[in-house]
């Protein structure tokens, strides 16, 4: 007979009721976490577009003209001058305010936003590398970082020292003398 | 009695139409993913790019002398350490293929030069092994021919998607620092002379691969 399927009048609409109020509370679950999928996605958003972008202009900059031999009328682009280096790090350290600005880092005319900066040359059989900075060190601020592979070479053979190896003693001796030159991938952060 | 059959024919249409609704939904969600190109992989392309042609042009910049006083590149017949690199490759390695085996480049087809010790090959173990790059050396000739072929120097298997090829063109000559010609290297099918009896040898072009491991 019909017992199993009741035709009574009570029962006959609520199953559909129930299937519409479920469907219901499901799309609007779904709907809520659609609307938030932007920001379960936001780890892997990088801030840092802007830094990066003056990270790679600012290691063109050197690699190409602040740093580079000079070759008797041209600039060798690629292959840098110990010495140049040295005077950089002495500047900087005395004055980063104006080599910071001369590298094109500040935008906006207002000292307190001009960007940091740091170099970091790490040479080829020398286990520390060269530092370059004025003491200011990102905290938690998001970083841009751009690398670039140069030979360095130290043309200071009469001295009793390279100018590299007496700002920063911990550089084997015998890098003066070395040619082509040492090999060194120099990396430019900025923040 | 009649109405109740199209009472639960309109709730299965209204009821398909919802389910239809939260299937699309579902569907054009799906396009949101964090697997697709962004800046940092462009910003990574670049960094390779940029490393391949410092690495090339720096070497075919630095003339390839063993004296260090008076380091004159002006000199125009002493070639560069990337040409130095290339014919060396060329002429006592018989252009063999080298792989990267965890400490050093060795060759794949039992040569005589079991490692490979060229500034060029020390020059990328140092600024592309140590940094976790990988990358494929390939050099590009003209054949007796006419025909372009290209040889494989160095060969650490396919790359990756995301690689980057840069590629440097050297200039080798018929003398005694570049390709003597006595040497029995012209009797050879690779490399051939292309300069038809002048002081050029041939145009090479040196093609680098770099992708991030």
């Amino acid at each position: 007979m019909d017992r199993n399927w009741s035709i009574g009048k009570d029962n006959h609409g609520q199953i559909s009721l129930d299937y519409i109020v479920g469907i219901a509370i499901f799309i609007a679950a779904f709907i809520f976490v659609y609307a938030f999928i932007p920001t379960i996605f936001s780890p892997f958003h990088s801030n840092s577009d802007e830094l990066t972008m003056i990270a790679d202009r600012v290691g063109a900059t050197l690699v190409d003209n602040i740093f580079a031999i000079n070759n008797s009328t041209t600039k060798l682009p690629g292959i840098l001058d110990a010495e140049k280096i040295s005077n950089f790090t002495i500047n900087i350290k005395n004055d980063n305010m104006s080599v910071r600005n001369s590298l094109g880092l500040n935008s906006s005319g207002n000292a307190n936003l001009v960007y940091n900066i740091e170099i970091i040359i790490k040479m080829k059989d020398e286990l520390q590398p060269i530092d370059i900075n004025y003491g200011e060190f990102p905290q938690i601020n998001n970083v841009g970082q751009s690398r670039r592979f140069v030979v360095i070479r130290d043309l200071n053979k009469n001295m009793t020292t390279g100018k590299m190896h007496d700002y920063y003693p911990f550089l084997t001796e015998d890098f003066r003398d070395v040619y082509p030159g040492r090999m060194a991938i120099l990396t430019v952060r900025v923040w | 009695m009649d109405d109740k059959g199209q009472i639960y024919t309109m709730e299965a249409v209204a009821a398909a139409i919802i389910m239809i609704l939260a299937l699309s939904i579902v569907v054009a969600s799906s396009s949101l993913t964090p697997l697709s190109s962004s800046f940092t992989n462009q910003h990574v392309k670049l960094e390779l790019q940029n490393i391949g042609n410092d690495i090339l042009r720096t070497l075919d910049a630095t003339p390839a002398m063993n004296n260090t006083i008076g380091i004159n590149e002006t000199s125009p017949g002493v070639p560069s350490l990337l040409k130095r690199s290339v014919i060396d490759w060329a002429v006592f390695s018989y252009y063999d293929i080298y792989t990267w085996s965890g400490t050093t480049l060795n060759s794949q087809n039992n040569g005589s030069i079991k490692q490979l010790n060229t500034s060029l090959s020390n020059t990328l173990i140092f600024a592309l092994t140590e940094n976790s790059i990988a990358y494929n050396v390939e050099v590009g000739y003209q054949d007796a021919d006419g025909y372009i072929r290209t040889s494989k120097m160095i060969w650490n298997g396919d790359p990756s998607e995301n690689s980057v090829t840069v590629s440097r063109f050297i200039v080798l000559h018929n003398n005694y620092d570049e390709i003597p010609q006595e040497d029995m290297f012209d009797d050879y099918i690779f490399m051939p002379d292309i300069g038809g009896g002048t002081n050029l040898h041939s145009v090479i072009e040196v093609k680098l691969t770099l992708w991030v491991m």
